[in-house]
């Protein structure tokens, strides 16, 4: 081996090395609650993974923490907690209880590290939220009665089909590989199956598998040709297909409006895009890759936070929270309406315009959605940018002050479908444009949305059933123009 | 023994450093004074001149509107100075009694600069900034009532950038942007959007 290969095989090596150890870095914890599904980072003391116990409970509910030296108080709504650093024994006021955890508390920068193995039982006496079911070596968490649980049944018709039914609607990321089809789930609390593997009498889907790692479930259906995938009954229905032989696009002008409740797989087992597929139902979305799906998605930012508090509304109730209760409410009902979205700020957390932009524009959603609140005003009101439109001239390459304008038109129709639905509903509605950042840096259609109070009294901004009815009025519009969206992509 | 012509070159070299060194102090001094010099210069325009007719847009939060008024007021002659009397003209709307559009007591143009080509810069003092309502409807309202009125009252204006205090913000209160340069064309669309609550 001469010198210059010996330098490859070094720098390959090294290269090897970094990738491992980033890999080892992006330990996850993912939580699932009736509020929201969130995944938190997890750091390495002493070879064991350790969480803050705060970043876990702030969704959950009101949090408070508070240190007295080696002494760490934790105050969840009414009930209290006392951590010691570097001791394993947590006293737990509220029932005069002790607890003891499989290692010891680490108190670091006035934050409270607990080990991850002791998180189902902690959060269980914190909260005492029921059932708390922990998967300890996936790190999942499911906080109250959140499972979803599926089936699979293969349904022997021809072509033969495989039907999984969820409980609730599911979005996962579908990618194909050869000889296999990869459902991803990172959103949804999705339980294990009574039996994995599952092997099928069939030649073409041949088994399936269901897998946990790292806050992530992974379903791995094996087969020996394309599939098409389709959802239906509302995002709880995913069913696989053999993709249809030699078809070749003789209903192209369906592209150009897909049902909103279909998804296709494309790729086929070398990696080129499937034929259209012609199954009643679906239509084709182009692959713009040779794994995976572009994948409907929305991200809705809950704006302010943190240290920037946006209008108060009242003496005691800032902006700040009163959009991360709508973003919350905003992403349940696109949900169960089949689409899945990503709150960008799921905590009381700081995040800066262009951190935001860059968050959002890294997740490449269809759709973003920046939450505001007012007290001046009735009803809600619907903004894009204020940037004209322009044709996508500058390629991949979008100027940062200016990215949006080739998706005004889009954000613009999304905008009046949302409008026209909450008219529907008899919420005063009314669509406009806006100077408000990030939304010329997405490089997606951007709405922003401002709700007011449905009458000239405050309160009624944080009833829960007006709240209810702005989201699901949103939702309902957004999957009206989720053709155009998509259309526009 | 050092050569005479190096002695001569070295003694005008250090002579020259020395007049630039001297030279540089005095300039930095004017510069230091400039900012003290403006600010003790900086008084409210007094409101002389003869009475002209001119376009306000003027806010209103209920029902969150711009509305096109037309106002009688004094102005003077430069061309800048008329631009800001026209804006503060705007403001004292809001600062009134039966204010359609509220904003913060003390609320002021500092300046107006009309910089070639095209392009205007409102100076608004930290009162109107600090003290302003925080949402997207009411500051937009703010924002487009000022970059529309300058834009009528004063041809050539296709640019507006606003600063306070003679800085660059991100947002009025939270919410609209002004680290960006308004493109009045812009600014003309959503004033027409606003004309009506609908």
């Amino acid at each position: 081996m001469d010198f210059q290969n010996k330098l490859l095989l070094a720098l390959v090596l090294i290269a090897g090395a970094f990738l491992s150890l980033a890999r080892a870095e992006e330990k996850r914890i993912a939580i699932f609650s009736p509020q929201t599904s969130f995944t938190l980072p997890v750091t390495e003391r002493d070879g064991r993974d350790y969480v803050g116990l705060v970043d876990v409970l702030e969704p959950l509910g009101s949090v408070r923490a508070t240190t007295d030296g080696n002494k760490w108080k934790l105050r969840f709504e009414q009930r209290e907690a006392e951590f010691v650093d570097r001791q394993t024994l947590v006293k737990l006021n509220t029932k005069n209880k002790k607890f003891d955890l499989p290692a010891s508390f680490r108190l670091e920068s006035n934050r409270g590290l607990v080990p991850v193995a002791a998180l189902g039982s902690l959060i269980s006496q914190l909260t005492g939220i029921s059932p708390i079911v922990f998967h300890e070596d996936s790190r999942r968490l499911f906080v109250g009665k959140v499972a979803v649980r599926f089936t699979e049944e293969l349904q022997k018709e021809n072509p033969p089909r495989l039907v999984l039914n969820f409980t609730s609607p599911a979005s996962p990321t579908i990618a194909s590989e050869p000889g296999k089809v990869r459902l991803t789930f990172t959103r949804e609390p999705i339980m294990p199956p009574p039996v994995s593997p599952v092997k099928f009498d069939d030649a073409v889907i041949t088994s399936a598998q269901y897998e946990e790692a790292n806050g992530i479930a992974v379903l791995t259906v094996f087969t020996t040709a394309p599939l098409l995938a389709s959802f239906s009954n509302e995002g709880r229905t995913l069913t696989l297909t053999r993709a249809p032989q030699a078809q070749v696009a003789p209903q192209a002008n369906n592209a150009s409006s897909p049902s909103p409740q279909a998804q296709t797989l494309g790729p086929t087992t070398n990696g080129t895009p499937a034929t259209p597929p012609l199954a009643s139902g679906t239509v084709e979305v182009p692959e713009t890759t040779g794994t995976g799906l572009r994948h409907f998605f929305a991200v809705i930012d809950a704006a302010h936070g943190g240290t920037e508090r946006g209008a108060g509304l009242s003496d005691a109730l800032p902006e700040k929270d009163v959009v991360l209760s709508f973003a919350r409410y905003l992403q349940k009902e696109l949900q169960t309406r089949g689409i899945s979205a990503l709150i960008l700020r799921d905590s009381d957390a700081t995040l800066s315009l262009d951190q935001r932009a860059s968050l959002a524009n890294s997740a490449h959603p269809m759709l973003y959605i920046t939450m505001h609140a007012a007290s001046q005003g009735k009803g809600v009101r619907i903004y894009t940018s204020l940037l004209p439109f322009s044709g996508n001239a500058n390629g991949p390459f979008q100027p940062w002050e200016a990215a949006q304008a080739p998706h005004v038109r889009t954000a613009v129709a999304t905008a009046d479908s949302v409008a026209s639905e909450l008219r529907k509903h008899d919420i005063r509605a009314r669509v406009l444009s806006a100077p408000l950042r990030p939304m010329n840096n997405l490089i997606a259609a951007a709405i922003a949305i401002e709700v007011a109070p449905p009458d000239a009294e405050l309160p009624g901004l944080v009833s829960p059933n007006y709240q209810q009815s702005v989201a699901s009025a949103i939702a309902d519009g957004i999957l009206a123009a989720r053709p155009q969206l998509e259309a526009g992509r | 023994m050092i050569p005479r012509h190096l002695k001569i070159g070295v003694a005008v070299m250090l002579a020259t450093v020395l007049g630039l060194t001297g030279y540089l102090w005095r300039l930095k001094g004017h510069a230091a004074q400039a900012p003290q010099v403006l600010e003790a210069a900086h008084v409210p325009p007094p409101a002389s001149g003869p009475k002209e007719q001119v376009t306000l847009y003027i806010a209103y939060d209920d029902p969150g509107i711009i509305a096109r008024r037309a106002a009688s007021i004094p102005l003077p002659q430069g061309r800048q100075e008329r631009a800001q009397e026209v804006l503060q003209a705007v403001l004292n709307a809001y600062l009134a009694e039966d204010s359609p559009h509220a904003i913060a007591p003390g609320s002021e143009i500092r300046n107006v600069y009309l910089v070639e080509p095209g392009l205007a810069v409102i100076d608004v003092n930290a009162a109107l900034a600090d003290g302003h309502r925080s949402g997207i409807l009411v500051e937009e309202l703010t924002i487009v009532s000022l970059v529309q009125t300058l834009s009528t009252n004063v041809p050539g204006v296709n640019r507006v950038k606003i600063l306070v205090e003679g800085k660059e913000r991100e947002t009025l209160a939270g919410h609209a942007d002004l680290s960006t340069t308004y493109d009045t064309a812009n600014v003309q669309q959503l004033a027409d959007q606003l004309k009506t609550a609908n």
